[in-house]
C-alpha cells in the first residue's frame, strides 16, 4: 500500500541528490573534505530554518515572500537588543520581531482576506525600510564576543548552527505530524471549506502558520548575525527565494495541503550542494542565479505532468 | 414523535420559486425516499435541512426541538449530515484523519501529540462495529467513488448522526457496491438513525424505501408508504398535468428536410458520454432530455468542442471535422448557449452590445480596430428583433434580468448566422412570461432554417418544442421517440432506465 | 489626483522639480503599462525588474559595439524573449504566473550579473540622449511616454485585440466559449510586459547614463503598485492605463515629496510598503465580484 504516496518522488530526489554529489566529486574532490563539509554545513543551515518556515506557509496554500526581509530586521533588532538589554533578551526580541511581522501577513491574509503574494510582497518592502531606517543604513557592531557562538561556534566538530538546523526539522517535522496545529495545515492546505465545516478555526490557524514562518526567518537571522558578528539591515535579500525553490523541489504542492519535513530537507541540500560544488567548480555566483530560476521552472513543469488524477467526485 | 419534521417551507430565488409550503416528516429508523424531476425542489429542501440555505419562511424541528437559523455547523452539531455527490473529503489524507477531522486524538501526557495509534485502532474498531470494510490508513485520494462514499458515511456516524441526506448515493455505483451500501442502510436504520434518500432509480424504492415523498415544481404533491404506491403513480405524481404538444403543427411540415448538419457516430469524449450517435438537420427542433449527470451537457460541449472528442466521428455540414475547437465550432456556424449563462455564456460586466459581438470580433475588425457604430447598430438591431429589455447597446449585461440576459446570449450567436444552435436549459431561471417568447424565438429560429439541440429537464417544454427527442442515460443514447410516440411516462421510463412499467 | 496633498512642502512644484519627477516616472510609467496588460489578463509578472536588468546589460554591450540603433534593438528583443518565454510557461504549460516570472526574476537578473560580472558597462553614445534633451518644451522621455500611452491606451479600448483582453481576465470560460483564443491573449501580455521593461531600461539607462545589472530592483513591486493604485483589478479584466499613468506619476510624487520633506530613502521604502496594501485592499473592495 503506498501510504506515503510521497515516497516515490523522495526517492527520485534521493537519487538525484546522490547522483550530484558524485558528479561534483568527480569535479572537484575537495567537495567532501572536512572543511568543505563544514562550509557547505553553515550555509545550508540558515536555508534550512527559511525553509521549515516557507513550508508552513506553502502548505496552508499561501506563501512568504517578506523572509527575507524579516531576516533583516530581526538582525538589527536583535543586535541593538544585544547592545541595550543583553545577550539574552536581544536574541529573543530577534525572534519576537519575526513572529509579530508573520503574524501581520497572516492577519492580513486571513481576516482580510488579501492575496498571500501581495500581502507578503509589500512586507518585504516594509520591513527592508523599517531595518534601514533603525540602522541609520549602517551595520549595527562592536556586539560581545558571545553572540558570535551560536554562528561560528562548533560543538564535537559540528557547527552549531547545524545543531539549530536539525533542531529545527525535528521539531517542525513534529509539529507536523504530531500536533493538531499541523495537521490543520494540511487540512486547510486541502480543502479549507471542509476543514471549516469539520470546526477548524482556519483563520487562526492561517496565522498561526505565517507566524511561524516569520519566528522562521527571525532564528535564521540570528544565526545569520551571529556568523557575521554584526547586525546588517540588508541582511537576507533574496533568501526567501531560495527557501521557496527548496521546499518546490522537496516536492510541496504551491496550492497547499502537500509536503513535508522530509522533501523539504531533500530540497535544501539539493539546493546547498548545488550552490556549493557549483562554487568549487568556479561558476560564478551569478550564473547559479540563473541556474536555481531554471530548476525551479522545471521542477514546476514536471510537477504539472507529476500530479495523479483525482478520483474525489 | 418524528425525527425530524420540516413545516410550511418555502424558498425564492430572485423571480423563482423554488417551494412552496413544503411539509416534510422523517421519522426514526426510516429510509424516507425524495422524488422528483429536476427542479422540482428536493436539493433546495435538502440545503435548508442542512443550514446550508436559509428558507424564506417555515420551521425545521429536530427531535421536537425547533432548529432556528441552522448554519452547516449547527446543523451538524444538531445530528443532521449530509453527503452530497461532490464529497466533502480531503483527498491527501487518510481515511481515519477525514473521519477525525477536527478532533483527531491525543496523548495525554504534554506536548499532548496526535495519538495516531489511538486513531488507527478507534476507526478499525468503528468500521467493525458498523460494518464497514475500509483500511484507515488508505489515502481518500487512492480509493474509489464508492469507498469515498463509506468515508463520507462512517465520518457522520461517528458525530452520531440521527439524520443523514443522501443525494444520489448509488449513481456511480456497481451492483455489488450498491447492495453493499443498502445492507449498510439497514443497519444504520436499526439504530435508529433517519435517512433522506434521493435517488433517480426507481427500483431502489422497493428495494430500500420504506416511504416515499414526491415534490413538483416547488410543492409537495404527496407522501405514501413505500410499499402502498406503484412506480407508474409515482411518474405520473412527478410530471403532473397533461402536456399540451399541440400546435405549430403546419410549421413543422414546412421545417422538415433532409439537410443534415451536424451527425456524430461512435462519439466519446472520455470521461462521459459514451458511443452516442446522433443526426441534427435543418430545420429541426430535437429534444435532449434524461436526468442530470445523463451527459446532456458533456455531449453539447463536445459538439461545441468546448471538450475534447476521444473516439468516433464528428461531421459539420457533411464535412469531417478532425480537430475540433470552440473557434472552430463557431466559423462552422455552430452557437452553444450554456447551462448556466452568467459565469458562461456572457461576460457579465461587459456591455450588451460588447456581448454580442465577442464571437464575431472578425466581423467588426477594421484593421484591428473596432468598428464601433457597426457594433453599435448590430446592437440596436437585436434588441429590437428580440425585445431585448435594456436601456441600450451600452447597459452592462449584469443589469439585465434572465430573460433578457438569455436574449443577448442568443443575440451573440444570430450574430454569427449560426445554423446549429444548442441551448443547454435555456429556460431555467426565467419567469413564465418570458419563458413563452423564448419558445417563440427558437421556434423562429428553426424555421428559418436552423438545426436545434434543445437541451432541457422539464418534460412539458421538450414536449412542447420538439419534433423529436432522444433521451441520455449514463453518457449513452437510451432511447429516441418520435412527435407521435411523445409521452412523459415514456420519456421518464427511458431516463430513469426503466425497461418495462406496471 | 492627490499631488494636491503634496503641496504642503514649498519648491514642489517648481518647474525644474516637476521636469524632474516627469523623468523619474517615466520608466515606471512605461514597465506599468506592461504590467498592466498582463494584470489585466489575470496574470502578474515578477520578473519585469529583472528584465530591465538583463536589458540595461545587453543594450549597453551590443550598442556599444555595434552602435545605438543595434543596441535598442537587441534590447527589446531580449525583453520581449523573456517575456515570450513567461507566457508560454504560462499558457502552454499552464505553470503559475507567479512561478515562472519569479523563476524569471532569478534568471534574468543571474544572466545580467553574469554578463558583467558585476561591473557596471559603459555606455553607448547618443543613449542619453532620451533622457536628456528635449522637442521643444517637452522633455524627449516624457514624449515616449506619452506616445506608448497613446498607443496602449488605443489598443485596449479601441481594438479588437484589447476587447480579447478584457474577455480573457474577466471570465476566461466565457471568453473561450465564444471564441477567444485565450492562451494567445496571454501570451502576448508577457511578450508586451517584457518588451514594454526593456523600453522602461533603456529610458532609466538613459538616465542614468550607465548599464547596470542591478538596474529595475524594485520596479516589480512598484510596477504593481501602480497598476493598483491606478484602478486596475487584480482579478483582471478592468481598469485603463489612463489610471495607470496617473498611478505611477503618483508614486513617484510620493517618494519625491517624502524625499524634500525630509524623510530618509528607507522610510520612503517602508512607507511604500503600506500605501501598497493599501491600495491592495481598496482595489479588493471596490471590485469585489
Amino acid at each position: 500500500m503506498a501510504r506515503r504516496f510521497n515516497f516515490n518522488s523522495e526517492l527520485t530526489m534521493a537519487i538525484i541528490l546522490i547522483g550530484m554529489i558524485l558528479l561534483f566529486f568527480v569535479i572537484q574532490p575537495s567537495l567532501l573534505s572536512g572543511q568543505n563539509l563544514e562550509n557547505v554545513g553553515r550555509q545550508a543551515s540558515v536555508l534550512s530554518v527559511l525553509a521549515c518556515g516557507q513550508l508552513f506557509a506553502i502548505l496552508v496554500g499561501g506563501i512568504d515572500l517578506s523572509l527575507g526581509s524579516i531576516i533583516g530586521l530581526t538582525s538589527v533588532i536583535a543586535a541593538k537588543g544585544v547592545l541595550a538589554w543583553g545577550l539574552g533578551w536581544g536574541l529573543l526580541a530577534g525572534i519576537l520581531v519575526g513572529v509579530v511581522l508573520g503574524a501581520t501577513n497572516g492577519m492580513l491574509i486571513s481576516y482580510y482576506r488579501m492575496p498571500a503574494m501581495i500581502v507578503t510582497l509589500a512586507m518585504l518592502y516594509f520591513a527592508r525600510g523599517i531595518a534601514l531606517i533603525i540602522a541609520g543604513g549602517m551595520p549595527v557592531e562592536r556586539l560581545p564576543s558571545a553572540f558570535g557562538i551560536l554562528g561560528k561556534g562548533s560543538m564535537l566538530g559540528i557547527p552549531n548552527p547545524v545543531f539549530i538546523a536539525i533542531a529545527a526539522f525535528v521539531v517542525c517535522g513534529f509539529v507536523l505530524k504530531f500536533t493538531r496545529l499541523g495537521r490543520a495545515f494540511y487540512a486547510i492546505g486541502g480543502v479549507e471549506e471542509t476543514s471549516y465545516l469539520a470546526g477548524i478555526r482556519v483563520e487562526r490557524v492561517k496565522v498561526a502558520a505565517y507566524a511561524l514562518s516569520g519566528a522562521s526567518a527571525g532564528l535564521a537571522g540570528i544565526i545569520l548575525s551571529s556568523r557575521l558578528s554584526s547586525g546588517q539591515p540588508n541582511l537576507g535579500d533574496g533568501l526567501e527565494f531560495e527557501a521557496i525553490a527548496a521546499v518546490v523541489i522537496g516536492g510541496a504542492r504551491l496550492g497547499g495541503g502537500k509536503g513535508g519535513i522530509r522533501g523539504t530537507l531533500l530540497g535544501v541540500l539539493f539546493l546547498a550542494i548545488l550552490a556549493n560544488g557549483l562554487n568549487l567548480a568556479r561558476v560564478s555566483s551569478f550564473t547559479q542565479m540563473i541556474v536555481i530560476g531554471c530548476v525551479l521552472i522545471i521542477t514546476m513543469i514536471v510537477d504539472r505532468f507529476r500530479a495523479p488524477a483525482s478520483r474525489v467526485a | 414523535m418524528p425525527l425530524l419534521t420540516a413545516k410550511d417551507i418555502s424558498k425564492s430565488f430572485f423571480a423563482t420559486c423554488a417551494l412552496d409550503n413544503v411539509d416534510f416528516a422523517l421519522e426514526r429508523g426510516e429510509i424516507h425516499v425524495l422524488l422528483g424531476q429536476n427542479g422540482a425542489g428536493k436539493s433546495t429542501l435538502i440545503k435548508i435541512i442542512s443550514g446550508a440555505i436559509r428558507p424564506d419562511a417555515g420551521t425545521i424541528t429536530v427531535d421536537g426541538k425547533d432548529a432556528e437559523h441552522l448554519t452547516p455547523i449547527k446543523s451538524k452539531l444538531l445530528g443532521i449530515a449530509t453527503i452530497y455527490q461532490e464529497f466533502n473529503l480531503i483527498p491527501d489524507l487518510s481515511v481515519a484523519e477525514n473521519v477525525f477531522l477536527g478532533r483527531l486524538p491525543t496523548k495525554e501526557r504534554w506536548p499532548h501529540p496526535v495519538d495516531w495509534r489511538k486513531m488507527r485502532k478507534d476507526a478499525r474498531a468503528f468500521f467493525e462495529q458498523v460494518g464497514i470494510a475500509l483500511d484507515p490508513d488508505a489515502i481518500v485520494r487512492t480509493l474509489s467513488i464508492a469507498e469515498q462514499q463509506l468515508v463520507e458515511i462512517a465520518k457522520a456516524l461517528s458525530v452520531d448522526a440521527k439524520v443523514i441526506i443522501l443525494d444520489e448515493p448509488t449513481a456511480t455505483l456497481t451492483r455489488r457496491e450498491i447492495s453493499a451500501l443498502f445492507t449498510l442502510l439497514k443497519k444504520m436504520k436499526k439504530r435508529g438513525i433517519g435517512i433522506i434518500y434521493i435517488s433517480h432509480r426507481l427500483e431502489e424504492i422497493e428495494q430500500i424505501g420504506d416511504r416515499v415523498t414526491v415534490l413538483r415544481d416547488g410543492k409537495l404533491v404527496g407522501t405514501w408508504n413505500a410499499g402502498d404506491v406503484q412506480i407508474n403513480e409515482l411518474i405520473n405524481a412527478m410530471v403532473g398535468r397533461a402536456v399540451d404538444s399541440t400546435g405549430n403543427e403546419d410549421i413543422r411540415h414546412q421545417r422538415k428536410s433532409d439537410d443534415v448538419i451536424l451527425e456524430v457516430r461512435n462519439l466519446s469524449d472520455g470521461r462521459r458520454i459514451k458511443d452516442v450517435n446522433l443526426q441534427l438537420r435543418r430545420g429541426e427542433i430535437v429534444g435532449l432530455g434524461g436526468l442530470v449527470g445523463a451527459g446532456r451537457t458533456e455531449l453539447a460541449r463536445t459538439l461545441f468542442g468546448a471538450d475534447k472528442i476521444v473516439a468516433g466521428e464528428l461531421r459539420i455540414h457533411g464535412n469531417n471535422v478532425t480537430s475540433h475547437s470552440c473557434r472552430n465550432s463557431i466559423e462552422l456556424r455552430i452557437g452553444f448557449l450554456p447551462e448556466d449563462r452568467k459565469s458562461e455564456g456572457l461576460l457579465l460586466n461587459f456591455s450588451v452590445k460588447n456581448n454580442i459581438s465577442l464571437p464575431s470580433l472578425k466581423h467588426f475588425n477594421w484593421f484591428g480596430f473596432m468598428r464601433r457604430t457597426a457594433e453599435n447598430d448590430a446592437a440596436q438591431d437585436y434588441i429590437g428583433k428580440l425585445q431585448i429589455k435594456t436601456t441600450g447597446p451600452n447597459q452592462e449585461v449584469r443589469l439585465l434580468s434572465g430573460g433578457n440576459q438569455q436574449k443577448v446570449v442568443l443575440a451573440k450567436w444570430l450574430q454569427t448566422n449560426a445554423d446549429m444552435l444548442i441551448f443547454d436549459e435555456p429556460t431555467r431561471g426565467i419567469d413564465v412570461a418570458a419563458k413563452e417568447e423564448f419558445y417563440k424565438i427558437i421556434l423562429e429560429c428553426a424555421v428559418r432554417g436552423a438545426a436545434v439541440l434543445l437541451i432541457s429537464s422539464e418534460v412539458t417544454e421538450l414536449i412542447r418544442m420538439s419534433d423529436r427527442i432522444v433521451v441520455m442515460r449514463e453518457g449513452r443514447i437510451a432511447g429516441e421517440l418520435d412527435r407521435s410516440e411523445f409521452d412523459p411516462e415514456r420519456l421518464l421510463s427511458l431516463a430513469f432506465g426503466q425497461s418495462s412499467l406496471q | 489626483m492627490w499631488v494636491v496633498i503634496e503641496f504642503a512642502h514649498p519648491g514642489f512644484l517648481s518647474s525644474s522639480n516637476l521636469t524632474n519627477m516627469m523623468r523619474q516616472t517615466s520608466p515606471l510609467a512605461v514597465v506599468a503599462f506592461g504590467q498592466a496588460l498582463v494584470i489585466i489578463g489575470r496574470g502578474l509578472d515578477l520578473s519585469v525588474g529583472s528584465i530591465m536588468g538583463l536589458v540595461s546589460v545587453v543594450t549597453a554591450i551590443v550598442g556599444v559595439k555595434y552602435g545605438l540603433a543595434a543596441g535598442l534593438l537587441v534590447g527589446i528583443a531580449a525583453g520581449a524573449l523573456c517575456g515570450a518565454i513567461n507566457g508560454t510557461m504560462v499558457s502552454v504549460f499552464s505553470v503559475p504566473a507567479f512561478v515562472v516570472t519569479l523563476g524569471m526574476l532569478s534568471i534574468a537578473r543571474g544572466l545580467a550579473l553574469t554578463i558583467t560580472g558585476g561591473v557596471t558597462m559603459d555606455v553607448p553614445d547618443g543613449l542619453s540622449y532620451f533622457a536628456w534633451s528635449s522637442w521643444g518644451p517637452v522633455p524627449v522621455i516624457t514624449a515616449i511616454v506619452l506616445i506608448i500611452f497613446a498607443i496602449g491606451y488605443g489598443v485596449l479600448e479601441l481594438t479588437a485585440y484589447g476587447r480579447r483582453l478584457y474577455a480573457t481576465g474577466l471570465n476566461s470560460e466565457a471568453a473561450r466559449l465564444s471564441g477567444v483564443s485565450t492562451g494567445w491573449s496571454r501570451f502576448s501580455t508577457f511578450v508586451f510586459s517584457g518588451s514594454l521593461a526593456a523600453v522602461g531600461a533603456i529610458l532609466l539607462s538613459s538616465r542614468m547614463n550607465s548599464g547596470n545589472s542591478l538596474t529595475g530592483v524594485g520596479y516589480e513591486l512598484e510596477s504593481i503598485a501602480a497598476v493598483v493604485i491606478g484602478g486596475v483589478s487584480l482579478r483582471g479584466g478592468e481598469g485603463s492605463l489612463l489610471g495607470v499613468l496617473l498611478g505611477a506619476l503618483f508614486l513617484t510624487s510620493l517618494s519625491n515629496g517624502l524625499r524634500l520633506i525630509g524623510f530618509s530613502s528607507y522610510l520612503t521604502l517602508a512607507v511604500e510598503g503600506v500605501v501598497f496594501i493599501a491600495a491592495v485592499w481598496l482595489n479588493l473592495r471596490l471590485f469585489r465580484r
